[in-house]
């Protein structure tokens, strides 16, 4: 994937290329906004993550302008402004995703890899991954056949994670998706909710579709 | 000032606004006591001159029909015995026959006229009666009688030009009165005003040099200074509050941070000093890894505090569905709360809306129910209730722990306070102090319930 980076403190701007190039990814970094939106316009990227605080242009002016020559690449927001206000402010200007300095890199990536491979607009009706299948119109899962009853939030979490099916989802991604919060829960919500929803889709069945990446989050992924 | 030069002070008080008032009042006032002296100056005169203009025709006319009754002669006679007997407030005679020749009369003789006419007599005559040297003026209605002679009936014009030095001066004297008047109440007004002003300039010097503590006193009399500086003084009370509070807040801050990077500190000292094996390594940084991320929780924490605090997130407002909004919260922490031992019983009444802040309102409940969670031991039940009440509505998250001491529930929405007993529990201690400022922000009251056993957090909207 080819991801443009725009932030100005160096040792943030390294630590993030680096942990990209170290996952696959080809990286061009610009370390204020003129440059950003330079490189946005010129190129093409399938991602940019942008700091909302940057010399010589702010992020969010970067952002409305690279939107209005018609740049369509998805932008993830980075920022250490972690109000409700600021938030509003990055989707008004045309971004993404948001997420709040200081984060773990497992965060940045698997957010940057849900936004570079966004959902097709094309409408589905029926989610599968391997045996398992969601059918959204009916709001019924199965697995081999056999009906799963699901509680409404499960049935959200695992709609969310088979809409990514393959991509790690992180814990904070879920609570923003599913519950729509932007804080962090003390309690294991997270936790727990997805232990149930393993032990419903998972339990009894030949091998798990259902994973935990230790210190990043979930992934739902086919056997085969 | 008291210090203050006696000139300074004048010159201070001259340029007081209540000076200026009063001397603003002054002029007007000058000015409406000329116009009236003019219409009364005016008024008067003119009726004291129609006055005696009518007293003199009509003793002209009277003695025109003496002559025409008894001749030149025997009006002669009359006006003799007129002039004798009249002493006081004189009128005077002249009465010439046709050739000019004076028959009778006090008056000099002087060319026919007929009407009223004002004259000074003429100077090589003598004056009619001696007056206080000057010459009077005299005003007159002068008749020819029907064989041709002349008759003149003058009264002295003095009686006039008195009375109109009586009105200048009485009006001269209520003038200067009233302006010397003035300009004393006005400075006493404005150097009563300013010593007030004063007081007030002193004591905020003084609390910008450092004491908060200085209020400015007030004089009990309830007017419009008063009230002013009763609200200053209740500002001053508020700002010191904030301070205070502010104060409290960096050293509960300076104190609470010490603990998780003491323990911080210390995990990496343990991992630099024993840890041999990748194994070990990696136990040690996540161990700092949960620290520090404690850490950014807690400062996250009072940053959202602050910014709730200062009112400055209402840009996301919107109407919300708070039924739907608890219920979902409820469900989400429902799994939780039975694996540990808890039930988590969900009570909602549909329909309750409100304006505010999704996601602030979802962390306030979140709080509120992750704090009797937390805060009751294992087999306890919380209950998670929203109620409508009347036209407005109640969220009540009660537990039948062990509750909260009468005497500590006033402090528990401190930032950073914790009863004693929760000191070994997981929490920042600023869990409650959020809910407190989200509630204040939305214009929410919160109040906290003795549910014998338990313990109740209502929140009314």
């Amino acid at each position: 994937m080819k991801i443009l980076l725009v932030e100005d403190d160096k040792q943030t701007a390294d630590y993030i290329a680096k942990g990209l190039r170290e996952h696959g990814h080809v990286v061009d970094h610009a370390d204020n906004g003129r440059d950003g939106l330079y490189l946005a316009t010129g190129e093409t990227y399938d991602v940019m993550i942008v700091d909302r605080m940057l010399p010589k242009m702010d992020g969010l002016s970067l952002v409305k302008a690279a939107r209005g020559s018609d740049v369509r690449t998805p932008v993830l927001f980075l920022t250490t402004m972690g109000g409700v206000d600021d938030r509003v402010a990055g989707f008004d200007a045309g971004g993404d995703d948001y997420l709040v300095k200081p984060f773990a890199f497992a965060e940045l990536l698997a957010r940057v890899g849900a936004l570079a491979r966004r959902p097709p607009i094309v409408p589905t009706t029926t989610l599968t991954v391997g045996d398992l299948e969601m059918d959204l119109l009916a709001r019924t899962v199965t697995r081999a056949g056999k009906r799963i009853d699901l509680l409404a939030q499960e049935f959200k979490i695992l709609e969310y994670l088979m809409r990514h099916a393959g991509e790690v989802v992180t814990r904070t991604m879920l609570l923003e998706k599913v519950w729509d919060f932007h804080f962090d829960p003390k309690t294991n919500i997270v936790e727990t909710h997805i232990s149930r929803l393993r032990s419903k889709i998972d339990k009894g069945f030949g091998r798990p579709l259902l994973h935990t990446v230790r210190g990043a989050g979930y992934v739902i992924r086919s056997p085969d | 000032m008291s210090s203050a030069r006696p000139t300074e002070t004048l010159s201070r008080i001259l340029r007081s606004a209540s000076f200026r008032l009063t001397l603003f009042y002054a002029v007007l006032f000058m000015a409406s006591a000329g116009a009236l002296f003019g219409t009364v100056y005016v008024t008067a005169t003119a009726a004291m001159q129609d006055d005696m203009a009518a007293v003199l025709k009509s003793e002209a006319y009277q003695l025109a029909d003496i002559h025409r009754r008894s001749g030149l002669a025997g009006l002669a006679d009359q006006i003799t015995r007129r002039i004798n007997f009249r002493t006081k407030g004189p009128i005077f005679y002249l009465l010439q026959a046709p050739n000019r020749r004076v028959v009778v009369g006090n008056l000099p003789g002087m060319p026919p006229v007929n009407g009223a006419i004002d004259f000074v007599p003429q100077p090589d005559s003598p004056p009619p009666e001696p007056t206080d040297g000057e010459r009077t003026k005299l005003t007159g209605f002068g008749l020819t009688l029907s064989d041709g002679s002349f008759l003149l009936v003058a009264q002295d014009s003095t009686r006039l030009t008195d009375m109109q030095h009586a009105i200048v001066r009485a009006f001269a004297w209520a003038g200067g009165l009233t302006l010397l008047l003035a300009i004393a109440g006005g400075a006493l007004l404005g150097s009563s005003f300013l010593r007030r002003i004063d007081t007030i300039t002193k004591t905020s010097r003084e609390i910008m040099e450092g004491d908060l503590s200085a209020r400015i006193p007030t004089r009990g009399t309830h007017d419009e200074i008063d009230q002013l500086i009763a609200n200053l003084n209740a500002m001053l009370a508020r700002i010191q509050q904030l301070m205070d509070g502010l104060r409290q807040v960096s050293s509960d801050i300076a104190h609470d941070l010490r603990t998780p990077l003491g323990r911080l500190r210390q995990n990496l000292e343990d991992a630099r000093d024993r840890a041999t094996t990748t194994a070990d390594y990696e136990v040690a940084t996540d161990a700092a890894i949960a620290e520090a991320d404690e850490l950014l929780e807690t400062f996250s924490a009072l940053l959202r505090i602050a910014q709730v605090e200062a009112g400055a997130q209402r840009r996301a407002f919107a109407d919300l569905d708070l039924s739907a909004l608890a219920r979902s919260i409820g469900e989400a922490y429902q799994p939780s709360a039975e694996e540990a031992g808890h039930t988590l019983e969900i009570a909602v009444e549909d329909g309750v809306h409100l304006t505010g802040d999704r996601q602030l309102l979802a962390q306030m409940i979140s709080n509120l129910v992750e704090n009797a969670l937390r805060h009751t031991p294992q087999g306890s039940t919380v209950a998670l209730a929203v109620k409508r009440a009347g036209s407005g509505f109640t969220v009540e998250v009660a537990d039948n722990g062990p509750g909260i001491p009468e005497a500590e529930r006033g402090r528990v929405f401190d930032r950073f306070y914790r009863l004693d007993r929760s000191r070994s529990t997981a929490g920042s201690g600023l869990g409650l102090a959020l809910v407190k400022a989200i509630a204040g922000l939305h214009g929410l009251t919160i109040e906290l319930t003795d549910r014998k056993p338990g313990l109740g957090v209502v929140i009314r909207g």
